[in-house]
């Protein structure tokens, strides 16, 4: 069995307990499952506010499907126009590979994911299936439907639990949260140097195992890691800065390729990276109308304009020195794949920041991907 | 075989004629907002105020029939609108981005603002963001909530759907310069109604058999209740197909001279090969119910004594009774009792399933409605991989193969 964090503290270093806890991350979960007791709730995309599953005394983590199996059970229910990503998610559901999962948060989101929330619930009515209303609008009235939303959301997982959801216990789970989205943009701040102390897999490393640790242990191992960062001896200058913009980037090997060009990726607006993370819940107040107002500033493109992207985006491109954006895009993801042409654009011609595209998959070839950006690299270095 | 006769409705004609005057009427009358179909008061509200609406939806059906989404899909695809999105959106920018002149009834004049709901389609939301983008213009969306699950959907859904069209109508009278006044709001939900009203009419007579109406009739009727929502025009030109479509069941005269089959049709429809239901019709088969005819549309009898209730209702109302508001609600929220009961009363004995390419949400879930189709109520069923608009991804040779499989199936090979 893998060391927990309270273990890792005296035996290895936090990047080292960190690549641990990645490479098993069912381990982590089976093992934290039985000594904290807690329930887990898996929840699909950022834009499910957490601190409500959290308050409510459960374990919320963020659904992702295990690389490498192929998809072949949940083609009898989905057909191939759909998330690739999602697809494996219920292919690994119906093989029964989420041994530690007890429930799911499905947010109105993208199209896969809101309109086969009642489908997983026909296959599998005994599963705990949890939906949340999210909006595109940004009104105030749009912001109090989704804060009557966090609240149903809130008062489900209080029933789930049988710990009801308090204004304390929602507040105190604001102050982990803010904290925990407070020390990964430390962390991510730290790639703005020139010679940045760590990579963009060991970012994509750090992020995946924030998504899946309880958050307070998560807290002490980003402090630990962000003392011993400071002390990591100088890299060397990368060959170029590239963001990655994308939706749920789930396999690390795709980061890989793009640095294996000598590029480094410093920054992104992924739903696996930044777009977890940037926005912040203002702790004094209402807490159901301060994380309405939080989480609808998660830069989802199916709750986003493409203007908004753009700034959101060009803001990183500023701060983190990016020299090439690259879109990482899931074939099937469509509210991604509408905003490409205007933010293409947008980028090249405003920023004056070269653009590519590639397009993934939940298993991709990596090959012609790493042809695609070892070319754009080069454009971008001379 | 000899091709059966084509039984056309006469009231179809004026239909006909209704369609060239909107689309005359689209050059000539100002402001002009572009528009979603679905079940969607803006676009009754825009009729309240004066403001014509034009459907690029509707248009690219047009150009899909006139086989030029061929044309427009890949000059948008030049542009990076990825062959994966939706082949309506893929036509709309094709036809922003051709350099040409000539276009289906003379194209589409450039809108003064975009409006759009999100209950029929997510999608609908980043196409008109994209479009306010290429435009610059003002923006009115009712973003409508989606039903994700079974359970009856709280009050505050209503509150906030008023709130919506009121905020919405505020817009839309800033940007038109127009009041909305007390006696045209009411005058144009009644029509709302009337039209919904008429439209479940044609739906329950289309269970007689023969079966009055074939899927491609209702199709055509269609652009009533959508283009012409909120009309007394759209009214009329309904309560004439009601009123034949009656006498039809009456004299018990069907859409195909010999039905021998009466089947489903579930999705879009592949608009570049509408003669498919006339293959169909030489094996005696009808689709007297699909769900593109019966949930996607208005199919809810709702008050009109409040019209901005009325708009927030049909907002919601989407697919069948109480809350749908979303096709989620049509899928699996459909796809044990109401499909039974629907396969009862239009004595269905089989199905054409469509997966399309550019519809994943009218996809989803119709895999799972073939198998229990098929394995609970024991019906004959074909699946087809068709898209709705882009006819690169139709496969004539893949699909008659399967089509005399079926055929063959229901002993008509």
């Amino acid at each position: 069995m893998l060391p927990r964090i309270k273990e890792v503290d005296t035996m290895m270093n936090a990047i080292e307990g960190i690549n641990q806890i990645a490479q098993d991350m069912q381990a982590y979960l089976t093992d934290f499952r039985n000594t904290a007791g807690k329930n887990v709730i898996a929840v699909m995309h950022p834009v499910v506010p957490q601190e409500v599953i959290y308050a409510a005394g459960l374990h919320p983590i963020r659904l992702f499907p295990s690389i490498g199996e192929p998809i072949s059970l949940a083609h009898t229910n989905l057909h191939i126009y759909t998330s690739s990503i999602f697809r494996a998610i219920w292919d690994q559901v119906l093989k029964g590979h989420y041994p530690n999962v007890d429930g799911v948060v499905l947010p109105e989101s993208c199209e896969t994911v809101t309109f086969f929330a009642r489908g997983w619930k026909w296959h599998r009515p005994d599963d705990f299936v949890a939906t949340l209303g999210v909006r595109f609008k940004k009104t105030e009235n749009a912001i109090n439907f989704f804060s009557k939303e966090i609240a149903r959301l809130a008062k489900t997982m209080g029933d789930f639990s049988g710990k009801e959801v308090s204004a304390d216990s929602l507040s105190g789970a604001i102050r982990v949260y803010n904290r925990n989205r407070e020390l990964l943009r430390k962390v991510y701040d730290l790639r703005k140097d020139e010679s940045p102390p760590i990579s963009g897999v060991e970012a994509f490393k750090i992020m995946m195992v924030s998504f899946l640790m309880d958050k307070e242990e998560n807290n002490q191992l980003l402090e630990q890691l962000l003392d011993e960062l400071q002390n990591r001896k100088e890299k060397a200058k990368p060959k170029a800065r590239l963001m990655v913009s994308g939706p749920c980037i789930v396999d690390g090997r795709l980061i890989e390729t793009m640095e294996s060009s000598g590029a480094l990726v410093v920054a992104d607006d992924t739903n696996t990276g930044s777009r977890s993370f940037w926005h912040a819940v203002d702790p004094n107040q209402d807490p159901l109308l301060a994380l309405a107002r939080g989480y609808s500033k998660v830069p989802c493109p199916f709750a986003t304009s493409a203007d908004d992207r753009f700034d959101y985006i060009s803001r990183m491109v500023s701060e983190y020195g990016v020299n090439g954006v690259v879109f990482a895009v899931e074939k099937w993801c469509e509210s991604e794949k509408m905003d490409f042409p205007y933010l293409e654009h947008a980028i090249d011609g405003k920023l004056g920041v070269p653009v590519t595209f590639v397009e993934t998959e939940y298993l991709c070839d990596m090959a012609p991907i790493r042809t695609r950006i070892d070319g754009f690299v080069e454009s971008i270095t001379g | 075989m000899s091709k059966p006769e084509k039984r056309r409705l006469e009231s179809g004609k004026a239909v006909s004629a209704a369609l060239r005057q909107y689309y005359k009427d689209l050059w000539e009358n100002r402001p002009l907002a572009w528009s979603v179909v679905s079940s969607n008061p803006l676009n009754d509200m825009c009729g309240v105020l004066g403001i014509q609406v034009a459907y690029p939806e509707n248009y690219a059906c047009v150009c899909a029939a006139q086989h030029l989404s061929e044309k427009y899909c890949t000059i948008a695809e030049a542009h990076d609108y990825k062959p994966e999105l939706c082949s309506y959106i893929r036509n709309n920018f094709g036809f922003l981005l051709d350099e040409g002149t000539e276009h289906p009834l003379g194209g589409l004049p450039e809108p003064d603002l975009l409006t759009t709901v999100s209950n029929a389609c997510l999608n609908y939301l980043k196409w008109f963001d994209a479009l306010r983008l290429h435009f610059d213009k003002p923006y009115v969306v009712i973003n409508t909530p989606t039903r994700m699950s079974d359970e009856e959907p709280p009050d505050y859904y209503l509150e906030y759907m008023v709130r919506e069209v009121e905020d919405a109508m505020a817009e839309l009278e800033k940007i038109s310069g127009n009041k909305a006044t007390a006696q045209k709001l009411k005058e144009t939900a009644h029509y709302s109604r009337e039209q919904a009203k008429y439209w479940m009419g044609l739906l329950e007579l289309n269970k007689a058999v023969p079966a009055p109406l074939n899927f491609s009739d209702l199709a055509n009727l269609i652009f009533v209740p959508t283009s012409l929502s909120g009309t007394e025009l759209g009214v009329d030109l309904l309560k004439q197909a009601h009123k034949e479509v009656e006498e039809r069941v009456k004299n018990k005269i069907g859409a195909i001279p010999d039905e021998r089959h009466r089947l489903i049709l579930l999705n879009i429809p592949p608009w570049y090969r509408l003669g498919l239901s006339g293959l169909f019709a030489e094996k005696g088969c009808v689709f007297p119910f699909g769900d593109y005819t019966r949930y996607v549309w208005c199919t809810q009898d709702l008050d009109d004594s409040d019209p901005i209730e009325h708009f927030a209702r049909k907002a919601l109302a989407f697919g069948h009774t109480g809350y749908g508001s979303s096709c989620a609600e049509t899928l699996y929220g459909s796809i044990e009792d109401r499909l039974a009961e629907d396969i009862k009363a239009y004595k269905i004995d089989g199905a054409l399933v469509q997966i399309n390419k550019s519809c994943k949400i009218m996809s989803t879930g119709v895999l799972d409605m073939a198998t229990v189709m098929r394995e609970k109520f024991g019906l004959p069923v074909v699946v087809l991989d068709a898209d709705q608009a882009d006819e690169r991804f139709y496969a004539d040779a893949e699909v008659q193969l399967r089509l005399d499989a079926f055929f063959e199936m229901i002993g008509e090979g």
